[in-house]
């Protein structure tokens, strides 16, 4: 009852990576608007990853990427528009749902339990993946530190077992939100490895909220950028960088 | 759940280190339950040893809610009033005998916990007085004049029919049992390291895959079975009680500073400040209660402002330094340590 | 018999609101769950109740006597517990664990010095006699507790939003951390709102000992679960949200007692349940409570 096996739905890693292609969209936002009161969050936001992608998502702060990734792991409810993953609709599930559906995230500000040991973070999480816990904290770079508490981790460490704990779950979809916040140059270069494994050899599909565009860029070329709630260019991420709105929006009037 | 089996950490705990974990827990259940049991020969108060026991699994309820999720229950005693009058009118009414009622009276009070679910989604104070009102609501529909014909409302219960003092006694020793099972159990278990990750997130927890609303309601209707069972099996051995008596606030008030005291989270500091705070309840408390009251309050202002973690935080801190100065290291987490 | 339940119901709910202000307060600016908030009614009452008896004067005459005395030891209680609380990982449940001692020792300390025995007041100008309103009978003091609740609120209301240190407070209530980057004292805006919160309980006090029938040690419990339940479905921290959240509350047990007089006992905890869960933010409040 309260460790419910993984899902029926095949894991990602059950199936060859780089399967991408049109006919192959894994998540689908369609619509998505997001009210907090009079503020208008998101305003009919729509979005589409496929398999073994990696989409980046850029905008200024407050421009609402955060709240897509919300919506997304079922933190918030879309006030209207839907979320569907593989065609079927998962918005207005709860965050253990999804998480068992194939979704998971990690957090800005990495949210271990602090009081419990690394291994013990991990055990927490619903297992659906192939890899073993220790298998994990060595492709984030955590391994021989599974006793520690997570309190005791620096900063960039309880980033990768904020990671870690989502791999646990054996995701199809990862929503990575500002991994690249705060680490050093060296720091960010092993997590942009790291996230490219995940991408190659576990058929991962990445959305990597990202500001750092230096390190997204590692990642990805595929990005699309919101404003004030709203998708103002999607393309390749060079592009991005020469459109005269975009521009204006970053760089301001 | 083979993948909890399965998840492991890399560095595997020796089997020494099992064995001995596994004799810990043994004793932690064994010693309190055998300790009851052969009290009698030492005190032949056998309703002062009731009592004690009773409220060692009341403060074991207190524990697994409180200790493991962070929910008050300023209404415990709801759970208790529930079992003593569940343990009534199966008597009463259902022809049972003593055991099946006490049995019985741990059923009602699972019921009323899973009418009151929809409390768990309050939090903090709100909780805690939610609670208390549900139980002065139970309590108040209990003894209306409008159910005599099945509570005898106001005019109390009356079990004198099964009525074995003995009898009372060894049920009482086997729920001890039980409660020192239940919070070893839950301490080791997925359930457990579930309950302290929601507690530490609930975000991150639900996030992981917990479903943070079943884990908590397991751990609500645990301590519910708890309280009806000490409840009914307290109904048993006075066999005759008002509902003033059965849903007294006191009772809830002293499961709880009896498990604060002990210190809650732990295996053994609940049964030690329940032993140790209701022999000096009966030393002071019942002739001059007021005495008693004022301790009490002094005792519960020190652990809120000075010792969070009760006498087993203290034993803790001795160990700790004991340790330290043997060169054993201090580094032994709080977290993931048999605390007791 | 509507008419009467009607007049009862706002003079008594009046009342209601009145008590349960302190409480409204400590909580809207603490984030302090005051357990003992109905002990210190129950001081109240027997202040009114030795000023009468012994000193022979109007007890009414113990709300000023009241009002500074529990502003100071306000002032010093909450100097004494806020480093605990600022220490604390979870303040509130520290804070409810902390004044359910409080409660105790409160409530131990009137059992040695009154005895567990009622007291009442039954005589003098409040006590004694009725009026004639709209033609119904109701005793003394039901409009003279509306009469002194009514002004009592608004004089908070005008502290509130009539003065600078009122101004800090509200700034606290939204946000501490704003508050303290706007260069308020925080300590000391917190302390004297404690203050203030216990002269209101206390004056609450006084006239509890004729709405409530009288005194005795233990009621302490119950005037907080009643306070509470007046806060919760007024919305915490707004104390227009209290006096309506009293309205309701009086309302509701005077027309339950004039219908259903066996049931009406039920009415303070199924209204406090109905609306904790139905409406978190309270009838007429915007603060979520979700765990």
């Amino acid at each position: 009852m309260f460790a419910e096996q993984a899902p029926s739905a095949p894991s990602a890693e059950t199936r060859p990576p780089g399967e991408a292609g049109p006919g192959n969209e894994l998540l689908v936002v369609d619509g998505v608007t997001k009210l907090f009161g009079p503020l208008r969050a998101l305003d009919e936001v729509s979005l589409r990853v496929n398999s073994g992608e990696v989409l980046g998502l850029v905008g200024p702060n407050g421009s609402g990427k955060t709240t897509v990734i919300n919506v997304i792991s079922g933190l918030l409810e879309p006030t209207s528009g839907e979320v569907r993953l593989n065609g079927q609709r998962v918005s207005g599930l709860a965050p253990h749902r999804l998480a068992r559906k194939g979704i998971n995230r990690t957090f800005q500000i990495p949210k271990p339990f602090p009081e419990l040991t690394v291994s013990e973070n991990l055990k927490v999480a619903v297992h659906a993946s192939r890899l073993a816990d220790a298998e994990i904290l060595e492709l984030v770079g955590l391994g021989g530190g599974a006793e520690r508490l997570a309190s005791e981790l620096t900063a960039s460490d309880q980033k990768r077992l904020d990671l870690a704990r989502a791999l646990v779950t054996g995701p199809r979809l990862l929503l990575v939100d500002e991994l690249g916040a705060g680490l050093s140059k060296s720091e960010l270069d092993e997590l942009a490895v790291i996230l490219r494994r995940l991408v190659a050899e576990l058929g991962i599909t990445l959305l990597v909220v990202e500001h750092l565009l230096g390190f997204l860029e590692q990642v990805t070329d595929k990005v699309t950028v919101l404003n004030a709630g709203a998708i103002i260019f999607s393309g390749v991420l060079s592009e991005a960088l020469a459109d005269p709105t975009v521009i204006k929006v970053f760089i301001g009037e | 759940m083979p993948n909890v089996a399965a998840g492991a950490s890399g560095q595997r705990a020796t089997s020494a280190q099992i064995w001995r974990r596994r004799a810990i827990d043994l004793a932690s259940v064994l010693v309190p339950t055998v300790l009851f049991a052969l009290a009698r020969t030492v005190d032949s108060n056998l309703l002062l040893l009731v009592s004690i026991m009773v409220y060692v699994v009341l403060a074991q309820g207190v524990n697994v809610i409180y200790g493991f999720t962070g929910y008050l229950p300023f209404g415990y005693v709801g759970f208790f009033g529930a079992g003593a009058y569940g343990a009534y009118v199966a008597v009463a009414h259902l022809g049972a005998n003593a055991v099946e009622a006490t049995a019985l009276g741990g059923v009602a009070a699972v019921l009323v916990g899973v009418v009151l679910i929809p409390l768990l989604r309050l939090r903090g104070a709100y909780f805690a007085i939610a609670s208390l009102a549900a139980a002065l609501a139970l309590s108040s529909i209990v003894s209306n004049p409008a159910v005599t014909s099945v509570t005898n409302g106001p005019y109390g219960a009356d079990l004198t029919r099964v009525f074995s003092s003995g009898g009372s006694y060894w049920t009482a020793v086997v729920i001890v049992a039980l409660a020192m099972v239940s919070v070893v159990a839950l301490r080791r278990s997925r359930l457990g390291l579930l309950l302290r990750a929601v507690r530490a997130d609930q975000v991150s927890a639900s996030c992981a895959g917990v479903n943070v609303v079943a884990a908590r309601t397991g751990a609500w209707l645990l301590s519910a079975l708890l309280a009806g069972l000490a409840g009914a099996v307290y109904a048993w051995s006075i066999s005759v009680f008002y509902p003033t008596a059965v849903f007294d606030t006191t009772i809830s008030l002293f499961a709880i500073v009896f498990a604060l005291f002990g210190g809650v989270g732990t295996v053994l500091g609940p049964v030690v400040g329940a032993v140790v705070l209701y022999y000096v309840y009966n030393a002071i408390g019942v002739n001059d209660p007021q005495y008693f009251q004022l301790i009490f309050g002094v005792v519960i202002v020190i652990i809120a402002l000075f010792l969070p973690g009760g006498l087993a935080a203290l034993a803790l801190g001795a160990r700790r330094r004991l340790g330290a100065r043997r060169g054993l290291g201090g580094a032994q987490p709080v977290g993931g340590s048999d605390v007791r | 018999m509507v008419l009467y339940a009607l007049i009862s119901g706002i003079l008594i709910g009046l009342f209601y609101g009145f008590a349960a202000l302190g409480l409204s307060l400590a909580f809207g600016v603490l984030r302090v769950v005051n357990i003992a908030h109905g002990d210190v009614i129950v001081l109240g009452s027997y202040l009114a109740y030795e000023l009468s008896t012994q000193a022979h004067l109007n007890p009414l005459i113990a709300i000023p006597v009241a009002i500074p005395v529990a502003v100071v030891i306000g002032l010093a209680f909450y100097r004494l517990i806020a480093p605990s609380l600022g220490r604390s990982k979870d303040p509130e449940m520290l804070s409810l664990i902390l004044f359910f001692g409080v409660s105790q020792v409160i409530e131990a300390l009137a059992t040695i010095g009154f005895t567990v025995n009622q007291d009442t007041l039954l005589t003098g100008p409040v006590g004694n006699g009725s009026v004639q309103i709209l033609g119904q009978t109701f005793p003394n003091y039901e409009p003279v507790a509306a009469a002194v609740a009514v002004p009592g609120a608004l004089l908070v209301m005008l502290y509130l939003y009539r003065s600078r240190l009122g101004l800090a407070t509200r700034a606290l209530m939204s946000s501490r951390a704003d508050a303290l980057l706007a260069g308020i004292d925080v300590g000391r805006t917190s302390a004297l709102s404690f203050g203030i919160a216990l002269a209101l309980a206390a004056s609450a006090g006084v006239l509890s000992i004729y709405v409530n029938g009288g005194v005795n040690p233990s009621q302490g419990a119950d005037l907080t679960t009643t306070a509470f339940a007046v806060v919760v479905i007024g919305g915490l921290g707004n104390p227009g949200g209290a006096l309506a959240g009293g309205l309701v509350f009086g309302l509701a047990e005077q027309f339950a007692q004039s219908y259903e007089p066996n049931w009406a006992g039920l009415v303070p905890y199924a209204l406090l349940l109905a609306v904790m869960l139905a409406k978190p933010e309270g009838l007429f409040g915007r603060r979520a409570r979700y765990a």
